[in-house]
């Protein structure tokens, strides 16, 4: 007990000594400040007396606004951080899937090189092996004198009797028309085919036993049972 | 007083507005917010005087230590702060000294200052504790010192600090 009072007495004469200090330390404040701070306690318990609950109110809410506003920014913050994130992932991918498309149209652009390289030499090929099939007769079909320019060779295999038409350096057929090759037998012409680019130098187009020269017209879409003189466009003797 | 009438308000004024004024001014450092502060603190002492509990300290301690809070929460408040760093550059940046001294010079011109006749190490103690709000744990963890130091160091300065005041009254 004695001990308690002692620690007591100490804390009195501490607590003493501060408010000798603060009263030696004095200060006078402005006159004006007096009737200040009278007003400033009037104008107070006036709020006060008209909004009781409000004034109750505030100190119980101030805590939790202050809880919110923390978590907010803390939330802000990550939230901010995630749209980086999530802004250079976008950035990285962009710049992949760009860097793959580009690689596969690059892919695609050799496939089909590749491709059509590959046709015209089965297309060489072909040609190559008529010309040095030893059994094949050509027959060169020149332009006549509308068309100079024009001429084609007819392939004529004499052991199967089939023929085969190149006819590249003919002039490209218009929409609705067709060339027919026509063999001349004995005086006659026969139709010996009708021909398409993707047939050139390639497919059968009939197999003629007997003939004395071809010759070429133009002819509507599905050919002609007759020769449609005027558009003769080449023509050749074996 | 605890009737709160205006003869209530005149007492308390005139007895403790210049201690408690001296207390803020030296914690605010700036008459201007000295006045803001002490407007606060007496409308809190009035507002909160059926709070006062005799059995836990005197009075006049009681409301030294509600002036002294309330300026430490004036300066760490955020409006006093953002007023710091609105404050025009060129002034810092050309008249820090010439500032600071005109502040000395028309704030604290004729301010007693009992604790600078204290040893040096007694005056830090007793700002911290007193004018900083520090706590004696706070104080040993800033100056590194032991706890049991603070505690006998403190004593001996307020022995001193009684000692002083004895020819001030």
């Amino acid at each position: 007990m004695k001990n308690n009072a002692d620690v007591r007495a100490a804390f009195e004469e501490a607590q003493k000594t501060l408010e000798d200090l603060a009263t030696a330390q004095a200060v006078t404040p402005p006159s004006d400040l007096k009737s200040k701070i009278w007003n400033k306690i009037q104008q107070e318990q006036l709020v006060d007396n008209v909004q009781p609950i409000a004034s109750v109110d505030i100190p119980a809410a101030k805590p939790q606004e202050e809880i919110r506003i923390q978590g907010n920014s803390n939330w802000k913050l990550l939230s901010a951080a995630a749209s980086i994130l999530l802004l250079l992932s976008l950035a990285g991918n962009a710049f992949w899937m760009n860097d793959q498309s580009k690689t596969k149209q690059e892919i695609t652009k050799l496939q089909t090189e590749k491709e059509s390289q590959s046709l015209a030499i089965q297309k060489l090929s072909q040609k190559m092996e008529m010309f040095s099939n030893p059994d094949m007769l050509m027959v060169s079909l020149k332009g006549v004198e509308k068309h100079p320019d024009s001429k084609a060779i007819v392939f004529w295999d004499k052991k199967t009797k089939n023929v085969y038409l190149n006819a590249e350096h003919l002039p490209k057929a218009p929409e609705g028309m067709e060339y027919q090759l026509w063999a001349i037998s004995d005086g006659k012409p026969v139709s010996a085919g009708m021909y398409s680019e993707d047939k050139d130098s390639k497919i059968v187009l009939s197999n003629i036993p007997n003939a004395q020269a071809f010759a070429i017209t133009l002819e509507k879409r599905g050919g002609s049972p007759v020769p449609t003189m005027e558009n003769m466009f080449v023509i050749g003797n074996i | 007083m605890k009737n709160k009438d205006e003869n209530g308000f005149h007492h308390l004024y005139d007895n403790y507005s210049g201690a408690l004024y001296g207390v803020i001014l030296r914690i605010v450092c700036s008459k201007e917010y000295t006045e803001d502060v002490i407007q606060d603190v007496f409308v809190k002492i009035w507002n909160s005087i059926h709070q006062y509990d005799v059995s836990k300290g005197r009075f006049y301690t009681w409301m030294i230590n509600i002036a002294r809070n309330t300026a430490i929460d004036y300066l760490k408040s955020k409006g006093f702060q953002n007023e710091l760093k609105n404050q025009p550059l060129p002034d810092f940046v050309y008249n820090t000294a010439e500032l600071s001294t005109t502040n000395e010079e028309s704030d604290f011109i004729g301010l007693k200052n009992v604790l600078e006749s204290l040893e040096a190490d007694k005056q830090e103690l007793i700002n911290m504790a007193y004018y900083q709000g520090f706590t004696q744990n706070e104080i040993s963890e800033k100056l590194k010192i032991p706890l049991g130091t603070v505690k006998t160091k403190m004593r001996n300065a307020l022995m001193k600090l009684k000692d002083l005041l004895k020819d001030y009254q």
